[in-house]
């Protein structure tokens, strides 16, 4: 397979003319070995594990290019996630495998066969020649199609364990192959080679069934629709999705649900698998309301949704999903102004994404700037602020600096008010001040146990602006000497 | 997921304003604006004090719901204070503080936004953004008429040509001042540059009454008696907040920070 990606890679339109035989090649202990080759150099002879000056002494013209085992694993997931078109449980086996769960799907495809026949047929067409076998359990799958047999029992003993000593330890005990394994004791089994070698023969031998880990959770209500001309336009894809989200809708309102997220899997014809979603609020089943969501959704996509040569099937899964009475809209107020707000939120989640829509939090410190902070709204509920006293002026600015801006300011010392400062070049009379109004550090959480005192001053300056100036240190008692910085603006 | 009805605080008793209006000085503004500042309307202000002014607007309109505020990309002038709104009059937690990023994808969340008529207010930090221009001011104009949102365009720079109702100056007043030469409640200047289809350039100061969350006209204000021998309060105490002149030694006038000089 790493041989086919690289070709592909590199000559994708030059699929009918036989390429040169490749080989990848990696550096061991100072020798060059070939890790993988393509069909035509295994032809001639070579195979992986092979010197690449061997090789070269087979085969001259071998061309040879760098093993990249990320870039095959990542290859092995692309195709995973396009082999969710036939089932949602697929999954990558690596190094080389693709593990498909077809119990239950195969009837949608014309019976087995045919599904085999047109997952051969989409890998031949990508460039990948594909080996494939049909059994009860992943793991036989996999052995069958890796050593090309069709029962289980005709295994070489390679399909059990990949490491030597056991190979070895097995074949002195006179096995050749699994179904002479299969047919001993289990306890003695266990005891001469061990548990983990029980339980690679229970894998084949479909006694202890393995789950497999599919790429994406299965969801209970998915809609599908499938296209024998791909559609490659946007309308086709939102009057489909439509259609989807009423079946969809159809589905939900059985069970008395609504959806809270909705995720749209878009499948091009050449393995590709574009994915969008929509997550709300409050569960939602109404089909206008999630089409506009997507609408926006697929507007504010980073990189634009690219058919290439179009979708030939769109499926719309809802994972999560919340129960939902039906409920009598108010004619005015409370229950329709909550609906209209919540939706607003989630169309603006839907564009702009999570996290961007913040509601303001208190924290009960006395440090001004941690005093009052933001968080995302979705995830947070409203805190309780203190009432101010009714008669007296703001005590606290409606702008804050963070990090507060340094000032030069003119003063008694040592704790006399501002007279005049200058902020942003320009220098500012104070007219009127109140204060000091102390704020101490938080000895209790320094490690150094110690903290500037601030002196807060509300000043108003010959303009009319008020600002909110503070002296970071005392004169006398803390050691550094006192700098003065603005840190608010009044209204 | 807190529930949404939260976010939706009971409709307190207010002032009343004529209805759909909220009343800046109850005399000759108000009746130039046609009895009040018309809430399904966009209205543009210039200045350092728009802010204040906005946030000032937003709670003296009688509504209820979320204030929706679309925040300026650049941070110059620093962050909302959830603090210094609780000192304005208003509950922070109506506040909903959107970053968009930048001037389009702000534009278009206020189109979203002014479809949605539960919300008490609508604020865009414009700041000097090129992107407002008439066009995108009439769009505004146009979906605030329709659908009744109170929308304030916040913006900075010259004065462009612009379709919103009305464009104001503000910026910040001189305050009354109390006991101890304390600067008082707030205070803006307002200008009404511009009104559509009504008069203009007219002249106000208002002052912010924050317990009753609605303006006053600052010459309809009598200066207050000081108080003698009055209840606890900031203005009657002689220390804490009042400025007590306590001279350690011989008080000399200090640059701080840039100087070498300092007491001993």
């Amino acid at each position: 397979m790493p041989a086919e990606r690289l070709a592909r890679q590199s000559a994708p339109k030059a699929l009918g003319a036989p390429p040169e035989p490749l080989v990848l090649i990696a550096t061991d202990r100072g020798r060059q070995i070939i890790r993988a080759c393509c069909p035509a150099a295994e032809a001639e002879g070579l195979h992986p594990g092979l010197a690449l000056a061997d090789a070269r002494a087979v085969l001259p013209g071998v061309r040879v290019a760098a093993h990249d085992p990320a870039g095959d694993a990542a290859c092995l997931d692309w195709l995973a996630d396009g082999a969710t078109r036939w089932s949602p449980m697929a999954a990558a086996a690596p190094p080389h495998g693709l593990v498909i769960d077809i119990s239950g799907c195969a009837h949608l495809f014309g019976g087995e066969a045919s599904l085999v026949a047109d997952v051969l047929t989409r890998l031949h067409r990508l460039g990948f020649t594909a080996s494939h076998a049909l059994a009860a359990t992943a793991a036989a799958a996999m052995a069958l199609a890796r050593f090309g047999q069709t029962r289980v029992s005709d295994l070489p003993l390679a399909a059990l364990s990949d490491q030597e000593p056991v190979q070895i330890a097995l074949r002195r005990a006179g096995l050749k192959r699994v179904g002479e394994v299969a047919k001993l004791p289990r306890a003695a089994v266990a005891a001469r080679f061990g548990e983990a070698l029980l339980a690679a023969l229970d894998a084949l031998t479909e006694t202890a069934p393995q789950p497999l880990d599919p790429r994406v959770a299965v969801a209970e209500i998915v809609a599908q629709q499938r296209f024998a001309q791909p559609i490659a336009t946007t309308d086709a894809v939102l009057a489909t999705l439509e259609k989807l989200l009423l079946r969809c809708a159809v589905q939900l309102g059985a069970r008395g649900q609504g959806g809270r997220l909705f995720c749209l899997a878009l499948y091009r014809a050449d393995g590709h698998v574009a994915h969008v979603a929509v997550e709300t609020a409050e569960p939602q089943r109404d089909s206008a309301v999630l089409l506009r969501l997507f609408d926006e959704r697929i507007a504010a996509l980073n990189d634009p949704l690219d058919p290439g040569f179009g979708y030939d099937l769109v499926r719309l899964a809802v994972p999560v999903t919340h129960s939902l009475d039906e409920t009598q809209l108010g004619l005015e107020g409370g229950q329709l102004a909550e609906t209209q707000l919540a939706e607003l939120v989630d169309r603006l989640t839907a564009r702009l994404g999570r996290g961007r829509i913040r509601r303001l939090a208190r924290a009960d410190t006395h440090i001004p700037e941690q005093a009052s902070f933001d968080l995302p709204l979705a995830g947070s509920a409203p805190s309780q602020w203190p009432t101010p006293a009714p008669g007296e002026p703001p005590a606290r600015p409606i702008r804050l600096f963070d990090p507060p801006q340094p000032i030069e300011v003119l003063a008694e010392v040592p704790d006399g008010p501002p007279r005049r400062f200058r902020w942003r070049r320009q220098v500012h009379d104070v007219t009127a001040h109140e204060g000091p109004e102390r704020i101490a550090a938080e000895w209790w959480r320094r490690k150094d146990g110690a903290g500037l005192t601030r002196d807060y001053w509300r000043v108003e300056a010959a303009d009319g602006r008020r600002f909110w100036l503070f002296r970071h240190g005392l004169y006398d008692r803390e050691p550094c000497p006192p700098r003065w910085y603005l840190h608010g603006l009044f209204a | 997921m807190p529930s949404v009805a939260r976010l939706v605080p009971p409709v307190s008793a207010r002032v009343p304003a004529a209805a759909g209006r909220v009343a800046l000085d109850g005399g000759r503004v108000d009746s130039a604006l046609g009895g009040g500042l018309l809430l399904a309307g966009c209205h543009e202000i210039y200045g350092p004090g728009s802010t204040a002014l906005a946030l000032m607007l937003a709670l003296a309109s009688v509504r209820s719901g979320p204030i929706l505020w679309l925040a300026a990309p650049r941070d110059d002038d620093g962050r909302l204070y959830g603090a210094g709104l609780v000192e304005l009059g208003g509950d922070p937690g109506r506040l909903w503080l959107v970053a968009a990023g930048a001037a389009l994808p702000m534009l278009r969340a206020a189109a979203e936004a002014q479809r949605c008529a539960a919300l008490a207010c609508l604020v865009i930090e414009a700041g000097s953004a090129s992107a407002v221009d008439l066009t995108v001011t009439r769009r505004l104009q146009l979906a605030a008429a329709a659908s009744g949102v109170f929308t304030l365009l916040l913006r900075a720079g010259p004065p462009k040509p612009s379709a919103a109702l009305t464009r104001w100056q503000a910026r910040a007043a001189p305050a009354r001042r109390l006991v101890a030469n304390v600067p008082g409640p707030p205070r803006l200047a307002l200008t009404l540059e511009r009104q559509r289809g009504g008069p203009a350039d007219l002249n106000l100061e208002l002052e912010w009454d924050r317990d009753r969350r609605r303006f006053l006209p600052a010459n309809t204000i009598a200066q207050p008696a000081i108080p003698i021998g009055a209840a606890f309060g900031r203005h009657a105490s002689p220390v804490g907040r009042v400025p007590a002149v306590v001279a350690r030694r011989t008080p000399r006038p200090a640059i701080s920070a840039q100087s070498t000089w300092r007491a001993a």
